[in-house]
């Protein structure tokens, strides 16, 4: 199972200095881990570092792949409004980049999966420019998908999503992780969305990790005074779950 | 690495996707017969009143034909109608990429500047018989007009490399080009003479009568040059109007690729303008007409691009030599007349929103 | 009007004045070209030209200097017929110093130069009648007492050369000079009109390239005016009068091969400052005849004209292009009809005709190298 470990990271734009000094065990395959932090933290930074897209001290050490770097995929938050392109061309050419013209069956077998299980067939030949937000989210994470990486960093995928679809896409991501053996890095602003279905956490403030660990022993009420400003606290639900019940800021 | 745990229901979207292909593939093809429908015509028309037959002869057996009737087609009508094919599909092309790389849909030669900076160059030449690059005199209009287009496009993909600016400045920067190059272009006519202004104004307005042989040579070199350029990068580009963001995520190198294709269309554009004049309607609506006949799939686009602008110009062609027979009326004035009747239609009728 | 125009016109208004004292004439009401009466003092001793090729009817009424009275003048003479202008350099080289105005498109000038330089009348083509009157000239200089004329030999050269002449000839109190070359002139036309009216020939059909080889475009031409109307005059059917609606465009150049004209004539000038070594037939004032004659042969193997019963014929010829706007077209009609009907015009000579404009109304010396026609030697 591929693992995924940070030693050192940080990135630059130019000679600006945005992130620094992100450490982490091996993230495993199979699981997911929570990216958490205040806006511009560097959530986004971190990931498009991981993948490759920025440029910055410190090394990404990727283990028992089988692709190689290539296999990190970064999915960015939207996927173009604009383009005249139906769902299924859009994530028809997220699995073609690098390859021939030419479409074989397979390749559009795979994409009638990834389009049912993430239950947008009915959007298929929508065009981008007639979906909403959430819609474009979940065909984001099709065009991701379709893609089999090793390493997926979603950033924010439930963000314009509907309680339901957020709960049903979390879900689906974790037994997919689960079956595949990827190891999914998903930045995230709900933390009881990080303690259900995030094995790891890594809190990233000001441009530098914060905490980096078991979601369990990251996600405290000390933590979330400190980088979120709140009072809060971590309690156990009937269910016995672990859930943040947040009391009011800190001015 | 299986990665769908539901069971598949059907396959409709599979056969689906198929079907819309076809009906793609059967659309271009639809414009590649009109297309070829109007060269036919283009060839076929003209105040020398030749009868089919005669014209067919003189196709295939240009020897035995007499002198009047081979130099009408081969020298007068063949010229004329390949020109305007290879300049329509090379400034249909240009604006589509433009318009993709730039992601702005008022992209084209025309709207950024490059016509403008082309007739500038001619106009330093027709006025001023100043010459850029003096060792080729007798060929100092398109020469002029060629280096002041590339410098514009060069300009133009430049400044978009510069930290900061973005693709809405682009096109704020290519405005700004024209309306300086207009302005340069307005200073040289008013110091003009009559003969060098008229020469300028008709210039400008474009002009297929200029084709010759070795002119349409070079812009279809230019047009089967680029063409495999762009079809080799057809996912790639198509990625680009999903956003910068994805498409890099996507393993696009996506600077690059705004580079290379920036070259090759200031080619595209600068060539058939330095040749022809300003015609600007083609760059701009040839690549509208097709994105919303057959999407921005550049698998479809590519070749819908190329075939829309070709086919514009092409009826333009038919129909500036046949309103007042005997007469050619300015290219310029006749595209957009052809253009923007379907181009309504177009838009009215479509329910889907493109761009 | 903003301050600084205000107080500039006030100041000038004031020369104006003193020198207004000093110029006493005779005042006098004129009709000019657009019907407008128009106060002057006669005769006039400063003149502004609106431009600078209405030296041509000036020269004919002040032969011995013709530019004793010009104090200002717009550019265009040396960049519309560098060969005159160079002619009349060479021989009043003072011509160099006049203060110029630029501007052809617009036919603007700058009123504040115009009125500093103290004339006593401003001519004006009537082809910028419309910039002269958006921009309120005729009031800005009437309230410094310069009155404005308009004459015409372009827009309507046949009807308003005449009167032209006599209004500059009222201006200039050359009154009996004009007369005289009116004469001369409706003379040298009615040798052409009376011998048609009289046998009444076929009309060949004669093609007008307008500009030839100046660039890659076949064929550009003229519709119902200017050349298109000389040569109807001069005897001719104006190939393309029913294919162009307005004064210029351009004629499909299969059309040419279509209609198969007996006479082809190509203007030309030397545009060597526009199109280095273009494919222009460079013929005017002195001209290269047998460089023109080369290059005009050189036109007729464009494939335009092939097979062309003109040029089979020989009956291509090239005439000089400024002649368009110029009160001496009457030679160029003379010419023209000679190429056309060489049988009914053989005691009819062009070159004398221009020869004795010349001697009789012109301070320059003659030069011919106006025509070529691939006949000639």
């Amino acid at each position: 199972m591929v693992g995924l470990a940070l030693k050192g990271v940080g990135a630059k734009y130019g000679k600006h200095t945005v992130l620094s000094d992100v450490d982490t065990d091996i993230l495993r395959g199979g699981v997911m881990t929570a990216v958490i932090g205040p806006n511009a933290a560097g959530k986004s930074t971190l990931f498009k570092r991981i993948a490759g897209l920025a440029s910055g001290p410190g090394t990404v050490v990727l283990s028992d792949t089988l692709k190689g770097p290539e296999t990190i995929c970064y999915m960015p938050q939207d996927t173009g409004a604009n383009a005249v392109l139906t769902v299924y061309e859009s994530v028809l050419l997220a699995s073609k980049q690098g390859s021939s013209w030419k479409v074989r069956d397979s390749e559009l077998v795979e994409i009638d999966r990834i389009l049912q299980a993430l239950r947008i067939n009915d959007l298929a030949f929508r065009g981008l420019g007639e979906l909403s937000g959430g819609q474009r989210q979940l065909v984001s994470i099709a065009q991701a998908l379709v893609r089999k990486p090793e390493v997926l960093l979603m950033d924010e995928p439930t963000s314009a999503l509907d309680l339901f679809r957020q709960i049903e896409v979390l879900g689906f991501m974790r037994r997919l992780a689960a079956k595949s053996g990827m190891s999914v890095l998903i930045a995230l602003h709900d933390l009881n969305h990080a303690l259900r279905y995030c094995e790891n956490t890594i809190v990233i403030a000001k441009g530098a990790m914060v905490a980096s660990g078991l979601t369990g022993d990251v996600i405290t009420g000390g933590m979330l005074r400190d980088i979120y400003r709140v009072e809060a606290r971590v309690e156990m639900c009937s269910h016995g779950k672990p859930v943040v019940i947040v009391d009011h800021s800190i001015v | 690495m299986a990665i769908a745990t539901e069971p598949l229901e059907t396959t409709t979207g599979r056969d689906q996707y198929r079907a819309l292909a076809l009906r793609r593939i059967v659309l271009i093809c639809a414009m590649l017969v009109a297309l070829c429908f109007s060269i036919s015509i283009d060839m076929a028309l003209g105040p020398a009143n030749y009868t089919l037959r005669e014209v067919l002869t003189s196709l295939f057996y240009a020897e035995s034909v007499g002198d009047q009737l081979r130099v009408v087609i081969w020298d007068i009508r063949m010229p004329i109608a390949l020109m305007a094919v290879t300049v329509g599909a090379s400034l249909s092309l240009a604006g589509a990429q433009m318009q993709t790389i730039l992601a702005n849909p008022l992209a084209s030669p025309f709207t950024l500047g490059i016509s403008a900076a082309a007739g500038f160059g001619a106009a330093l030449g027709l006025i001023g018989g100043v010459a850029i690059f003096p060792a080729a005199v007798q060929y100092m209009i398109p020469i002029n007009a060629f280096l002041m287009a590339m410098a514009a496009a060069l300009f133009i993909h430049f400044a978009s490399t510069m930290r900061g600016v973005t693709v809405e400045t682009i096109v704020l920067l290519g405005i700004a080009l024209v309306f300086t190059f207009n302005a340069l272009l307005s200073l040289l006519e008013y110091l003009a003479s009559e003969q060098a202004l008229a020469a300028v104004v008709f210039w400008t307005m474009g002009s297929l009568t200029k084709a010759t042989w070795p002119k349409v040579w070079i812009t279809g070199a230019v047009l089967l040059f680029a063409i495999p350029l762009f079809a080799r990068h057809a996912w790639a580009l198509t990625a680009l109007r999903l956003g910068e963001d994805k498409a890099a995520s996507l393993g696009i190198n996506v600077r690059r690729l705004r580079l290379h294709t920036m070259m090759t269309v200031s080619l595209l554009a600068a060539i058939p303008v330095s040749f022809v004049g300003t015609i600007g309607f083609v760059g701009l609506v040839g690549p509208h007409i097709a994105r919303m006949l057959v999407g921005e799939d550049q698998r479809f686009f590519l070749p819908a691009s190329v075939l829309c602008g070709a086919l514009l110009l092409s009826a333009t062609s038919v129909v500036s030599k046949t309103l007042i027979p005997g007469a050619i009326l300015p290219i310029g004035v006749i595209t957009a007349l052809v253009g923007v009747p379907f181009f309504f239609v177009l838009i009215f009728t479509n329910r889907r929103r493109a761009w | 009007m903003g301050m600084f125009g205000k107080v500039a016109l006030a100041a000038v208004g004031l020369c104006a004045l003193f020198s207004g004292t000093v110029l006493a004439g005779e005042k006098v009401v004129i009709k000019d070209v657009t019907g407008r009466d128009v106060e002057v003092s006669v005769p006039v001793e400063h003149v502004i030209l609106g431009e600078g090729r209405q030296i041509y009817f000036v020269a004919a009424l002040d032969r011995d200097a013709p530019f004793k009275r010009v104090v200002g003048w717009r550019d265009d003479l040396s960049k519309a017929d560098p060969e005159s202008y160079a002619a009349y350099l060479a021989k009043y080289p003072e011509i160099a110093k006049l203060p110029t105005f630029g501007g052809m498109k617009d036919g603007t000038f700058d009123i504040e130069q115009a009125v500093s330089l103290k004339p006593d009348v401003v001519i004006m083509n009537l082809d910028a009648k419309t910039a002269t009157e958006e921009a309120g000239y005729i009031e800005k200089l009437g309230k410094v007492g310069i009155p404005l004329v308009y004459i015409d030999f372009r827009e309507k050269p046949m009807e308003n050369t005449e009167a032209s002449m006599r209004v500059m000839g009222k201006l200039l109190g050359e009154e009996a000079k004009a007369e005289d070359f009116i004469k001369f002139r409706a003379d040298s036309i009615a040798k052409v009109t009376d011998v048609l009216a009289k046998q009444n020939p076929a009309r060949p059909v004669v093609f007008v390239e307008r500009a030839g080889g100046y660039s890659d475009d076949c064929c550009m031409s003229f519709g119902n005016e200017n050349f298109g109307k000389m040569v109807e005059i001069a005897g001719g059917t104006n190939m393309a009068k029913d294919i162009i609606p307005g004064t210029f465009g351009t004629v499909n150049p299969e059309q040419i091969i279509a209609s198969n004209p007996d006479q082809i004539i190509i203007t030309g000038g030397n545009w060597q400052g526009y199109v280095p070594g273009g494919n222009w037939v460079g013929v005017g004032y002195g001209a290269d005849l047998t460089e023109a004659h080369r290059k005009l042969e050189n036109l007729t193997k464009r494939p335009a004209l092939t097979g062309v019963k003109a040029v089979a014929d020989g009956n291509v010829h090239a005439i000089w292009h400024q002649f368009y706007n110029n009160p001496y077209q009457f030679v160029a009609i003379q010419e023209i009809a000679k190429w056309l009907h060489p049988d009914l015009f053989t005691d009819l000579d062009p070159e004398a005709t221009f020869k004795e404009l010349h001697a009789r109304f012109l301070p320059l010396d003659y030069k011919p190298g106006y025509f070529v026609s691939v006949k000639d030697e």
